[in-house]
């Protein structure tokens, strides 16, 4: 052990490790951070913005959203973290003003199963719901959608917190050009078609015409820090 | 736990104001009554249509094929009806009039126990604040409860529509099941497409606001109505058809 220690052997081989550590700690702390900014369409009339960050971090993404109206303070909409390489989700929650008040769903998931918590002025309720493998939150959607690989179509479960319920989500690529991809997504009867840019897959339009309302990319800024 | 003690006295006194007001001075045994009423309140309860519409909405979307799911769920309500009412009908009750009430009790108890299962998913699903995938199962209020009475409301009109083939002393023909059918259709049509256009074209969101205090209202007078005009042609029609028989009768036996 002590002849292991001692020499040019050991001299390089603890170089390695300090290099392999400080090569570990740089990249593990590595943070980048998307945020996305979108003009909110009423029949051809912007009445406010839709705000996305995602924030990168070891195997995570963090995706936080917020909703501004016409002239009202800007307000938190849901915020995600999911695993980088699946998309599937890890904790979701989202918050929704209704006129009695605020009610926050959270929804952890865990293996096969999600916890959802649903926090009013009447009180909290909390409910275990079964889950099929793989299966997405449906705050995730707009980020998720131009993500996984999808030739023509493709069928995913996806977890509407708010109802409890499991809902069949399909994806249907119906338009492509060398820039952009358009995708037809149906969920619990509704349509929404998302428009997405193709070399790094990022959201340029969304249309949920059941919904009476269009996002459009506005701007889109980055930064990393170490 | 209020809410479901609500909801069964709601439907307790239903029955007796329907019993109170129709079949005071009748003679059929009041435990039968109950009997039929308490199966029509069940019916909607234990078998579980509404998840076709849950199953079918996985698989279709869009606004045809939203009329769509609620013209198949249409179809299971009516046939449920059918079922009730040809279950009673086949235990006679002789007097026109009073087959007429117990048509219009089976829709109630139908209506009732639409009602009672919606406030059961809604008020006793895990989660409780939401049932979700409806924008018509909200929060527990004082309307809710009105929406439901009114909503079942228009289920006594329907049974009464669909009863109205049924009351003839020579038995039901084919062509007054149809016609009678497409008219309890009319109603019940009626209230699902205005609640999938709510939901589903976004230059019609604002009729949510005057669902409950216009277009159910409008619709259950414009029902009931056309109920009472069509009831009372009937039982005109009942007593010539009982006027003219015998007369027929004797003319046969002269010839």
């Amino acid at each position: 052990m002590r002849k292991f220690f001692s020499g040019n052997k050991s001299l390089s081989a603890i170089a390695g490790v300090a290099i392999f550590l400080i090569n570990f700690m740089t990249i593990s702390s590595l943070q980048a951070k998307e945020t996305f900014s979108y003009k909110i369409m009423v029949q051809e009339k912007e009445i406010g913005k839709m705000i996305y960050e995602v924030e990168e971090e070891n195997n995570f993404l963090q995706i936080k959203s917020f909703i501004k109206l016409a002239e009202e303070e800007m307000e938190r909409d849901a915020q995600l973290t999911i695993l980088r390489d699946t998309y599937e989700p890890l904790r979701s929650q989202k918050w929704v003003k209704l006129p009695g008040g605020e009610i926050v769903i959270e929804t952890i998931y865990e293996e096969r199963k999600a916890q959802i918590k649903i926090t009013s002025p009447e009180g909290a309720k909390e409910a275990t719901v079964s889950l099929p493998s793989p299966v997405f939150d449906s705050e995730e959607i707009p980020y998720l959608i131009g993500k996984p690989p999808c030739e023509k179509e493709k069928v995913i479960s996806v977890l509407v917190p708010i109802s409890g319920m499991v809902w069949r989500g399909k994806i249907q690529k119906i338009a492509q050009s060398e820039e952009e991809e358009t995708f037809r997504f149906t969920l619990g009867g509704e349509i929404t078609y998302l428009r997405y840019q193709k070399e790094k897959p990022r959201l340029v339009e969304l249309q949920a015409p059941q919904r009476g309302y269009n996002l459009v990319l506005e701007g889109h800024s980055q930064e990393e820090n170490n | 736990m209020n809410y479901l003690w609500y909801t069964a006295i709601t439907i307790l006194i239903a029955f007796l104001l329907f019993v109170v007001l129709f079949f005071r001075k009748s003679e059929s045994p009041r435990k039968k009554l109950l009997l039929y009423y308490l199966l029509s309140v069940a019916l909607p309860l234990v078998i579980p249509y509404r998840w076709v519409e849950k199953i079918l909405f996985d698989y279709l979307a869009g606004l045809p094929s939203a009329l769509f799911i609620s013209l198949v769920l249409i179809l299971i309500e009516w046939a449920l009806l059918f079922f009730l009412i040809v279950r009673v009908h086949k235990k006679a009750i002789d007097a026109p009039e009073e087959q007429f009430f117990l048509f219009l009790l089976l829709g109630l108890g139908f209506g009732m126990g639409k009602a009672l299962r919606d406030t059961l998913l809604v008020y006793f699903h895990s989660l409780s604040v939401f049932y979700g995938y409806s924008q018509f199962a909200n929060f527990p209020s004082f309307f809710y409860l009105l929406q439901k009475i009114m909503e079942a409301q228009i289920e006594v009109i329907s049974a009464g529509l669909l009863g109205l083939a049924f009351l003839s002393p020579a038995g039901y023909t084919f062509q007054h099941l149809v016609s009678y059918s497409l008219l309890s259709f009319i109603p019940k049509g009626l209230i699902t497409i205005a609640q999938v256009l709510i939901q589903f074209v976004p230059s019609l969101f604002f009729l949510a606001s005057v669902y409950l205090v216009s277009l159910l209202p409008l619709t259950l007078i414009i029902g009931a109505g056309l109920l009472w005009y069509l009831y009372r042609r009937r039982l005109y029609q009942i007593i010539e058809e009982d006027e003219t028989s015998p007369h027929e009768e004797n003319l046969k036996e002269e010839a």
